[in-house]
């Protein structure tokens, strides 16, 4: 099994740390035998990541919170599943980006709903938007991407992931990481054209 | 290399880090507080005295042939009745306890005493912990006289011991009787985590805790508060 933290130097025989914190291996076992304090530690060791790149994805503190429980809770219920030929946090990313992006598309499929319903409103009633700002067409730029080109963006550009990493989050080759990073950026630089301009 | 294979421009980057659904602070505890009563609704047994009653019934299914239906479904409800009640229980447990009238009339046993007749749920959560730990002491006495102690009794100390000190903690000035039970839990609790499993001297040690336990009447005392509890 791959560690995420400690090398095996830095633990004693019984599973912990020299700081007297247990290493992951030990740290799965205990929470597979149902040790709350197990499933604690692995939680503190993962949560800010999982949470900033879930909110990073859904933009929402609310959908945040419900994806990033939803996705340790679903991790911890298929512990048995966790063979351990991934690290745990590559396995752990897995299912948080998978929640995060199934929860998304149902998000999407509500308000598109609920925007059908908007549209019957007279046309009388609707009021001219005002030209939106910068930081305003940057944001609709990057929410526009389809949703598989935005999160290698997001996971590579903004939080600094490295393509291994999301080709394992995302279950595709390397290569694919690649490839839907050069296709975000293409269409990023496509839409931003003018504004790019006025940040350069 | 094509244009695209470049990252974009350095400050278009920082300002979409710095705005694009920026995260803010992680709401660690009340995302920990869901997942835990989601582990719990699954019935995954997280409380030590869940995992007391589990051991119990495992050391009863090995030594006893058949158990009887009515002890096995016993075991199932106050297993359910465990994640339930402490998860309310220590939920709530920091809540203050109820002052005014009640202990403007007495003395200093006046809130423990609405307490009992009115238990809230950290009482009630201090009962169901005093009955797990009630059971495991006998778990332990058993293991003394085998002169062994399993890996897994010890392991189930430390987590009681753990939950007796946050018991400890929150158990209100006004209930002396409560408190002073859970002191002595916490010292022999502590004994049995610094016996050293395993070694030659681990009767002994297991013996003189046991022996202080008896000293203090701690099971006495504690079938006397949880019956008193069950009264009410």
């Amino acid at each position: 099994m791959k560690k995420d933290r400690n090398p095996p130097f830095d633990r004693n025989e019984d599973g912990h740390d020299r700081d007297g914190s247990l290493d992951e291996e030990t740290l799965i076992r205990r929470a597979r035998d149902g040790d709350e304090r197990a499933y604690r530690e692995l939680y503190d060791a993962h949560v800010d990541r999982i949470y900033r790149l879930v909110h990073r994805m859904a933009g929402e503190e609310e959908l945040a919170r419900d994806f990033t429980q939803e996705a340790f809770l679903r991790a911890f219920r298929r512990l048995d599943q966790f063979r351990g030929d991934a690290a745990f946090s590559t396995w752990l990313h897995s299912v948080a980006v998978s929640v995060a992006l199934n929860g998304l598309r149902k998000v999407d499929r509500r308000r598109e709903r609920e925007r059908g319903l908007d549209d019957v409103a007279p046309i009388a009633v609707r009021r001219s938007r005002p030209e939106p700002d910068l930081k305003d067409r940057l944001k609709a730029a990057v929410d526009a991407l389809p949703d598989i080109y935005r999160t290698v963006f997001l996971m590579h550009d903004l939080e600094g992931y490295k393509h291994k990493e999301i080709a394992a989050a995302m279950d595709v080759a390397v290569g694919t990481s690649k490839a839907r990073l050069f296709r975000a950026r293409e269409k990023l630089r496509e839409t931003l054209g003018e504004a790019m301009g006025e940040y350069v | 290399m094509n244009a695209n294979d470049e990252p974009l421009d350095e400050e278009l980057l920082r300002r979409l880090k710095g705005s694009y659904n920026t995260p803010p602070e992680v709401p660690r505890e009340e995302m920990w507080a869901a997942i835990r009563a989601g582990l719990a609704e699954d019935g995954v047994e997280t409380s030590p005295e869940d995992r007391v009653v589990r051991l119990d019934e495992h050391r009863r299914a090995r030594t006893t042939p058949k158990m009887p239906a009515r002890w096995g479904l016993w075991v199932t409800a106050a297993a359910a009745a465990a994640v339930l009640l402490l998860g309310v229980g220590l939920g709530r447990m920091t809540a203050p306890v109820p002052q005014g009238p009640v202990a403007a009339t007495g003395g200093s046993e006046a809130p423990a005493m609405a307490e009992r007749t009115n238990p809230g749920p950290m009482r009630r959560a201090a009962a169901r912990h005093l009955q797990g730990t009630e059971t495991f002491l006998s778990l332990v006495k058993s293991d003394a006289r085998s002169g062994e102690l399993s890996p897994e009794v010890q392991r189930l100390a430390r987590g009681l011991l753990t939950q007796t000190r946050l018991f400890l903690d929150a158990t209100p000035e006004g209930d002396p009787e409560l408190r002073r039970l859970m002191e002595d839990l916490e010292l022999v609790l502590a004994q049995v985590v610094s016996v050293e499993a395993g070694s030659p001297g681990t009767e002994s040690e297991l013996n003189l805790a046991l022996d202080g336990m008896d000293r203090r009447e701690v099971l006495l005392r504690i079938r006397s508060w949880s019956g008193g509890m069950a009264g009410t």
